[in-house]
Parts: structure tokens; C-alpha cells; sequence
């Protein structure tokens, strides 16, 4: 016990943990106010298909010898809109849509990666994440991308919530839901690569699934859901870090073990209290 | 002129299908058409594209109101889980009016409470809106169309999810919102017989307009036509 109270303090007074909780919270903070506009409009894969495409611009981003996020985040975006323009146009419907742009980014990815020796364990650190080895380049890009979110959704709150509710009334009201669409895109994108850093390309989706999901299970009204959601993508970030120092474990995979277990707690809350 | 609406030589057609032909008619403000005809006559896709909801037509449709309420046959989201409050859906109604952010007044909300109470749903206001029953939610549709005052109101067939009993007050309702607020309205339903309904003009549409004008005219063809 002695031993883990002194892990933890020799962890929390280093800058490493430091750097690893802000940008966590950052995350946290950005996944969570959109994944209730993409869960609840069953776009919750969506943050999956953008991370497969991730993975295929970090393959290119590294065989060119850039700092993946500047290759990420236009190629994600772009991507995005792609994912829309098929559901629109070629009538091609969204989970198939994001299925197609996804897996050919992946494919596209591993050719390239596979072409090329000695950047196979780079490419892993970006599958799983590795949040206790930010930069502070990461630091910096991280608060610039999730300070974009966080103000663009606040702006466009009440716009977010009736497109999600009933699009026709949105439409009726005069809002412009096509662009409102292709805003959502972007910000799911940058979030995306937000979250690479913290969890990897193969779970940055739980990020943005877990804390509404287990919200959505007690809360009444949807401004409810988005502050419980925002507490629990929180607490599930932080506590992860924390835990994956004291049992020296994967802390992306940690953080969403933790959401795992929240939600058990949760929906298990909500039986007992239905009865 | 007193035009709150001008459709003009309408056509909507779905590949070679016709669904709306040749259609022209003018509402005045104050007036309340009763729309109808048989399923499939093109009803709802005309309505659809008074309000913006289908662009893709020939024609001219010419909106003066500066606000418009829409009620739609029922709630277009069925997610039984979706966490809205009563309260919250109500306040989309007032988007319309608002620049961004959008935030609401005291004003904003004072209004909100004061349509609850007047459709009798004030004492549900924090329940999620997936609770309710159908006749519920479509007056909380109802309170969610009218609570930016608007001065054109078009409903699609919403009587069909409530229970008799509440249709009655529902068309009460909808004979003093028109009688005492001005608010013009238009009315797809199958319901003509109804003598709460408090409707002036009567629009017979099937594909194509095959009577518009008052009720009382209307109903004088009808009787003769079964005599």
C-alpha cells in the first residue's frame, strides 16, 4: 500500500502526468459534448470509421516524416465529408458509407506501412494510445483543437439539439441543416485526432460512446445528459491515468475498462431504483 | 392584398409519378382551410413544400407570415430513451426567432410555462418526452408549434393519435386559436364531419385541386351530390 501512495505522489509531482491529465481532461471534455449529438442520431461509428482513416494517415504522415496530426486532421475532415456526400448523393446508407471510407483507409495504411521497414512500433503506439508520452507540442495542439469544439458546440447548442431531435422541424425553423451536418463532421474529426493520443485509433469510439450511453441510462433531459456525460468522461480519464501508473497497465485501454465498469454500476443503479 | 400564403401553378412529381399537378390557391390571413382528399393525393407532399421541407418543385409558393408553427401527424422521433425534457422540446419552437447563440430570456421562458399550462401540460414539463402517451406528446408538439406565436399554423393529420375525448378540446383549441389570436391555419385531415371544428374554407385536393373555396359551398355540392 506504502508502495503504491509513493508511485502515485513520485508520478503526480512529475510534468509527464501533469501534461497526460490536461490533456485527458481536454479529451474528455470534447468527446463527451459530442457524442450525445452522434449517438443519439446513431452516427456513434462514425468516431470509429474516422479513427480507421486516422490510422491510414498516420501511416502516411509517417512514411513522409510529418508530425501526424497536420496529415490527420485535413484527411480526417475530408474524409468525413466524404462519408456525407455518399449518404447524400450515392445513396449509399451511413454505417456502410463509413464502412467503405474506413476500411479502404486502413488497407491504404497498411500497404504503406508494410512497404516500409522499422515504423511498425511507431504505428502501435497510435492503435493503442500512449497518453504519458505527450509532447508539449501535443499539449498545445490539443488545446487549440478542443477549445474549437468545445466553443463551436456551445454556439451551436440549441441548433445541435433540434437537428438531433426532429431534423424536418429543424429545417421548418429555417435552420440550415446540411451545414449544421458537415459542422458536426469537422468537430468529430478534430475530435477523433484529439483522442488518438489518449486511447489510439482502435478505442478512440468509446470515448465518445461510453460517457453518453451510461448518462443517457439516469438523466431526464438532454442538457442532464451532457453535464453527467462530461463528469463521467472526467472521472473515467483521470482515474485511468491514475490507475494505470499504480498498476503499471495500457492507460488508454484502463480508461475505457473504467467506462466499462461505470457503466455496470450505473445501469445496475437504474434497475435497482426501477424496482 | 390581405395573401398570407400564394401557391402558384405547383408541380411535385417523383420520377414520372405526378404527386401534385397544376395547383394554385391564396389563404388569407384569418382564414382556416380544412385540407382533404384521399390517401395518396399529394396532401402532405403540397404541405411539405409550403414549408421548405421539398425544394424540389416547379412553381411559386409565397409565405407572408413572419412566423410559422408546424405540427406533424406524430412525433418524428419514436426513440422511447431520447432524453428530452417536455420543456426543452417546447423551447425548439422558439429557435426561429433567436440569433446565435440562441440563448432564452426570462421572457422566453415565461412564455414557454404559459403555453404548458394553457394545453394542460405544465405538471409535465421535466418528464422525458419518450414517457408519454401519443395523445401527450402530440400537445406537447402542439405547445412546440405555437409558442413563437406564429401567424400561419399548418398541421398534418395530427388528431389521429388522440383520444376522442381530447379531440374535442383539440379542435376548441385550434377554433380559438384562430378566432381569438388571428392565427391562420391549415389543416390536412380526414375529419370534415367534425362540427367542433370551426374551419372556413375547405381545400379538396387529389393530385390536382378539385375544389377550393368555402365551406358552406362545399358542402351544398356534397349534399347534392348525394341526392
Amino acid at each position: 500500500m506504502h508502495d503504491i501512495f509513493e508511485t502515485l505522489i513520485e508520478a503526480l509531482s512529475s510534468s509527464f502526468i501533469h501534461k497526460a491529465i490536461f490533456v485527458g481532461i481536454l479529451v474528455a471534455i470534447s468527446s463527451s459534448l459530442l457524442g450525445i449529438f452522434l449517438v443519439l442520431r446513431k452516427f456513434s461509428f462514425i468516431g470509429d470509421g474516422l479513427a480507421h482513416v486516422s490510422f491510414g494517415t498516420i501511416a502516411l504522415a509517417l512514411f513522409l516524416g510529418i508530425t501526424p496530426i497536420y496529415v490527420s486532421v485535413p484527411l480526417v475532415i475530408l474524409s468525413s465529408f466524404l462519408v456525407l456526400k455518399l449518404n447524400e448523393k450515392a445513396d449509399v446508407h451511413g454505417d456502410a458509407a463509413i464502412g467503405l471510407v474506413s476500411s479502404f483507409s486502413v488497407a491504404l495504411g497498411y500497404i504503406i506501412a508494410s512497404s516500409t521497414s522499422g515504423f511498425t512500433v511507431n504505428l502501435s503506439n497510435y492503435l493503442f494510445g500512449d497518453i504519458l508520452l505527450v509532447s508539449n507540442v501535443d499539449v498545445y495542439l490539443s488545446l487549440i483543437l478542443s477549445i474549437i469544439v468545445i466553443l463551436t458546440v456551445l454556439y451551436f447548442y440549441h441548433d445541435f439539439f433540434a437537428l438531433t431531435y426532429d431534423e424536418d422541424f429543424a429545417q421548418v425553423l429555417g435552420l440550415k441543416t446540411k451545414r449544421l451536418n458537415y459542422i458536426l463532421s469537422i468537430l468529430t474529426s478534430l475530435t477523433v485526432v484529439l483522442g488518438i493520443r489518449v486511447v489510439g485509433t482502435m478505442l478512440i469510439s468509446s470515448l465518445i460512446i461510453f460517457p453518453t450511453v451510461i448518462s443517457l441510462q439516469i438523466a431526464r433531459s438532454f442538457k442532464k445528459t451532457i453535464i453527467y456525460s462530461l463528469i463521467i468522461s472526467i472521472i473515467s480519464i483521470v482515474l485511468g491515468i491514475l490507475l494505470a501508473i499504480i498498476l503499471n497497465t495500457p492507460p488508454g485501454a484502463t480508461i475505457v475498462v473504467i467506462n466499462g465498469i461505470i457503466f455496470v454500476f450505473v445501469y445496475l443503479f437504474k434497475v435497482l431504483r426501477s424496482r | 392584398m390581405n395573401n398570407i400564403l400564394e401557391v402558384e401553378n405547383l408541380n411535385i412529381a417523383y420520377g414520372h409519378d405526378d404527386v401534385v399537378k397544376d395547383v394554385s390557391f391564396t389563404v388569407n390571413k384569418g382564414d382556416y382551410v380544412n385540407i382533404i382528399g384521399p390517401n395518396g393525393a399529394g396532401k402532405t407532399t403540397l404541405v411539405k413544400a409550403i414549408l421548405g421541407l421539398i425544394n424540389d418543385y416547379q412553381g411559386a409558393i409565397t409565405i407572408k407570415a413572419e412566423t410559422v408553427g408546424y405540427l406533424p401527424q406524430k412525433n418524428n422521433n419514436n426513440d422511447k430513451m431520447f432524453p428530452a425534457s417536455v420543456k426543452e422540446i417546447v423551447s425548439l419552437g422558439l429557435l426561429g426567432n433567436h440569433k446565435r447563440p440562441k440563448l432564452f430570456t426570462a421572457n422566453d421562458h415565461k412564455r414557454i410555462e404559459e403555453v404548458l399550462k394553457k394545453l394542460g401540460i405544465y405538471h409535465l414539463r421535466y418528464r422525458r418526452i419518450g414517457e408519454l402517451s401519443g395523445g401527450e406528446q402530440q400537445r406537447v408538439l402542439l405547445a412546440r408549434a405555437i409558442v413563437n406565436n406564429p401567424q400561419l399554423l399548418i398541421l398534418d393529420e395530427p388528431t389521429s393519435a388522440l383520444d376522442p375525448h381530447f379531440k374535442q378540446e383539440f379542435y376548441q383549441f385550434l377554433n380559438r386559436l384562430n378566432q381569438e389570436d388571428g392565427i391562420t391555419i391549415l389543416h390536412i385531415t380526414h375529419d370534415t364531419g367534425n362540427k367542433e371544428s370551426g374551419y372556413n374554407k375547405i381545400l379538396y385536393i387529389n393530385r390536382t385541386i378539385l375544389y377550393y373555396g368555402l365551406k358552406e359551398n362545399y358542402l351544398d355540392i356534397e349534399e347534392h351530390h348525394h341526392a
